[in-house]
């Protein structure tokens, strides 16, 4: 205990610049964390500011390879590569070596990172109570890339060597997730709940390799064998990633589903002629040859709750006939399914039925089916939303901010009249992970109803994002008042504002979409002839094109 | 007398090839032991194998009565290492150094300390990378005997260093060893400090060790022998392997004789010349006898 101890005392000796800036750029980053400066530090032009709001945007940024860094650092000051290391022929006891560079790690990038958390939540007033599980959850990713860390420096004798192999197991565990998630399921098409079941696998695995050659590393000091055993986590690492089990994925997706997506069916019917229902518009509309090979089906959703839509983000179909080869088919674009009885909820409005569109993978494969009669079936995977919706006052002119709580957000309203239009600026924050994926605001009343906006989600230049305890999203939006230079936005409603102000009882509506989970839903389509339902046929039977509501709308997930 | 080291068919592989080779050698309790080899000879390889640095890939070391594989902290405690490349903690003033040192060895003799320091005339407060190459050695012999070490291992502490500090270092470590009684292993080149060292000598040539003997032993086994003839004298057809690089130059023969003895070699050097008459021996240096087997290794 008291060689450790004075092992420790030297280590924080020699390091202390660096321990230094990683408390720095911890306590910059939490900064960052509750006021999201940083991006504006160019505004502010060069002054004896911009270096701290420039280290403040740049802290996330900087923050892990300063961590990496004091990780090498420390590790390396009792290198277990070479053989002319002074410590070798001391007395050391080396498991006792061992555990003071992980107290080291512990005390100077665990704990500052956790008291960061804790300190960013307690300004910001979010719950310490409810981000425990948060907490840990974090504290066990961050030590997963510390442990992965302290056993590359264990592995490495200087910082060149450290970095040099921090690239290359990030290289090889990409291809290996690349190679294996080819030839077994994609991980990202698993489910929420797999995809999050066989992150804990992986680091839970990755962890307990770090347990592993750490010691063996210092205690044997075999490092060829130790590199090959590292690689071999690796490929254990992909194999579990290639041969995950689709029973235990159909299990833990059925064992987790949330509640509210659990009773969602999608059922195909030929006969549905809903009113306002209309052909989805194509992205790639002015291409003849994908339209020529692509099937609408009509679908409708049951089992919605009324304030939660889904929306179909992909599908994954095969058509089978006799006699003819089957024919991939997947969704070329997402399609919402909303409850009717709450449609002043949703932005965009749809409905419970719906166009879903197949695009045969191989034309040719098509041209061959297309006027035979078959069954149509696979899987479609749907991604659940709630919506909250808050209306705001937008007056006095000008606005200002205005703070308020949607959803599971705290969000700050800001607003300028500026040449005719108004900007509009939300901002929320959650806890990180944040589930809100979506924003929109729609401004009443207003010839179009809507601005034009641009919501991004996510924290402020944070990566990795187990470096920050809270998620922000913010979303500009942009405003015409005045429709001046277009007579087709003229409206009964509309008024010509004076330039110094927004009209009196303007009011903002603002929806927040929060994401509810996932679920994977089976079909089939007895007695399909896929002539019959290509677009030609329906124009034929009447139904109109829409127009794409997201090109008016901001609105982006 | 006990061996503080005792190798039994020591062997280390790297790959396919063999540094060291069964070497089987003793280093007896207080003697100091010069450890002779030409350049990749395997010196560094032996010593680091029973330092534990490197694992044995086949035979064993004991050091201490311990298998070198299983040396504990506690064992490490009794044995001082200093060695040409070892990596110091650059960083540290020598008064830092030394005070980190002195935690790991209860046994540390801060006198002894006090007494090393004012000898090899060494400035506390300077780092370690601002000191010369001679200082450096100095500042690691000083930490690695300070504490009175059992078996102190030095693997070619004089290499590149200028006379002055070599006479001084050899000064401080048969001063030291003279008084305390203490085992000393040292690998050098530098024959002529190692001839007023050593008490003990081994050869390794190739990874093999060639003999391993008392160092009066082997310079009474040394001679170079010059032997007159009336007449140029016939090379018979079986030489001793023994007689090393043996010179005619008219009528006069010369060789170096490594199995010498008074009673034996004369007599087997008229029987195999008879016509011969004069023979005059010569004893040789360490340097010598060193460079006569080097040369006859190649």
């Amino acid at each position: 205990m008291r060689q450790m101890v004075h092992v420790f005392e030297k280590d924080c000796r020699h390091l202390w610049p660096t321990i230094c800036a990683v408390l720095l750029l911890i306590a910059l980053h939490a900064y960052a964390d509750v006021t999201e400066v940083g991006s504006e530090a160019i505004a502010i032009g060069w002054s004896p500011f911009t270096l701290f709001y420039l280290l403040v945007g740049l802290s996330g940024v900087l923050l892990p390879f300063a961590l990496l860094l004091l990780v090498a650092s420390v590790v390396h000051e009792e290198a277990a590569v070479g053989t002319e290391q002074f410590w070798l022929t001391r007395p050391y006891d080396r498991v006792g070596l061992v555990i003071e560079k992980l107290v080291f790690v512990a005390l100077f990038a665990s704990l500052p990172l956790l008291l960061h958390d804790i300190a960013v939540l307690a300004y910001l007033h979010l719950p310490l109570r409810a981000a425990g599980s948060l907490l840990l959850w974090k504290q066990a990713q961050l030590w997963v890339f510390l442990l992965i860390a302290v056993t590359l420096a264990a592995l490495t004798r200087t910082l060149a060597q450290f970095a040099l192999a921090s690239i290359g197991t990030v290289v090889l565990g990409m291809l290996l997730l690349y190679v294996s998630a080819a030839s077994g399921q994609n991980p990202f098409f698993m489910g929420p709940w797999s995809t999050v079941y066989l992150g804990l696998t992986l680091l839970l695995l990755f962890g307990v390799a770090g347990i592993i050659l750490i010691p063996h590393q210092y205690l044997r000091r075999r490092t060829g064998l130790s590199t090959a055993i590292a690689i071999g986590f690796l490929f254990a690492g992909s194999m579990i990633v290639a041969f995950w089990p689709e029973r235990l994925t159909v299990y833990l997706e059925r064992r987790n589903a949330s509640a509210e997506l659990s009773n969602v069916r999608l059922r195909p019917d030929p006969q549905l002629q809903p009113s306002g229902l209309s052909l989805p518009a194509l992205p790639d509309a002015g291409d003849e040859k994908p339209r020529s090979r692509l099937i609408l089906f009509p679908f409708e959703a049951t089992g919605l709750p009324n304030d939660v839509g889904v929306e179909l983000t992909t599908s994954s179909a095969e058509f089978q006939s006799p006699a003819h080869p089957p024919v991939q088919f997947s969704s070329p674009n997402n399609v919402r399914f909303q409850s009717s009885s709450n449609a002043d909820s949703f932005f965009p409005r749809t409905g419970p039925n719906q166009f879903i569109s197949f695009l045969a993978e191989n034309r040719r494969g098509h041209e061959v089916v297309r006027d035979t009669e078959g069954l149509l079936k696979g899987q479609l995977f749907l991604y659940g939303y709630r919506t909250y919706r808050l209306s705001l006052a937008l007056n006095p002119d000008p606005v200002g901010e205005q703070a308020f709580n949607i959803g599971p957000d705290h969000c700050v309203l800001a607003s300028s009249v500026r040449s005719r239009k108004v900007d509009v600026t939300v901002r929320c924050l959650g806890l990180e992970p944040g589930r809100v994926s979506g924003l929109t605001a729609m401004l009443t009343p207003l010839p179009n109803g809507s601005g034009k906006g641009q919501t991004q989600v996510g924290g402020p230049d944070t990566w990795p994002a187990f470096f920050t305890p809270v998620n922000r999203i913010s979303a500009s939006f942009q405003f015409d008042y005045v429709p001046a230079y277009s007579p087709s936005w003229a409206h009964p409603n509309s008024e010509t504002l004076e330039p110094s102000g927004v009209a009196p009882n303007r009011r903002l509506d603002i929806y927040l979409e929060e994401a509810v989970g996932r679920v994977v839903r089976d079909f089939r389509i007895e007695h399909l002839r896929p002539a019959d339902y290509d677009i030609p046929a329906w124009k034929q039977r009447g139904v109109p094109f829409a127009s794409d509501p997201t090109s008016t709308v901001g609105q982006k997930h | 007398m006990s061996a503080v080291i005792e190798t039994t068919q020591l062997t280390k592989k790297f790959g396919s090839a063999e540094a060291v080779d069964g070497l089987t050698f003793q280093v007896p309790e207080g003697s100091i032991f010069a450890y002779l080899g030409p350049n990749g000879a395997g010196k560094t390889t032996t010593i680091k194998t029973f330092m534990n640095i490197f694992e044995p890939s086949s035979g064993s070391a004991t050091v201490l009565g311990l298998d070198s594989r299983q040396l504990s902290p506690a064992r490490l405690e009794q044995i001082g290492y200093v060695s040409e490349n070892q990596e110091l903690p650059l960083w540290m003033t020598l008064n830092y150094f030394l005070g980190y040192c002195r935690r790991f060895y209860p046994s540390w003799d801060p006198g002894l300390c006090e007494d090393l320091l004012r000898r090899l005339e060494l400035p506390l407060g300077k780092k370690l990378k601002h000191l010369s190459r001679g200082m450096r050695m100095k500042a690691a012999l000083l930490a690695s005997i300070a504490y009175r070490p059992k078996l102190l291992v030095l693997d070619e502490p004089f290499s590149g260093l200028d006379p002055l500090v070599r006479d001084e270092l050899v000064e401080a470590i048969l001063g030291i060893t003279a008084d305390h009684n203490w085992t000393v292993f040292v690998s050098s080149h530098d024959l002529a400090e190692i001839e007023n060292l050593a008490t003990h000598v081994a050869y390794l040539d190739r990874g093999r060790l060639q003999f391993s003997e008392e160092l009066t032993s082997l310079q009474a086994r040394f001679r170079e022998l010059e032997i007159t003839c009336d007449q140029p004298p016939p090379m018979p057809s079986s030489w001793p392997s023994a007689w090393l690089h043996p010179e005619v130059s008219s009528t006069m023969l010369r060789f170096v004789a490594s199995d010498y003895s008074e009673d034996e070699t004369p007599e087997r050097v008229k029987a195999l010349f008879p016509t011969c008459r004069d023979i005059a021996t010569r004893p040789l240096a360490l340097r010598s006898i060193f460079t006569n087997l080097a040369r006859s290794f190649r």
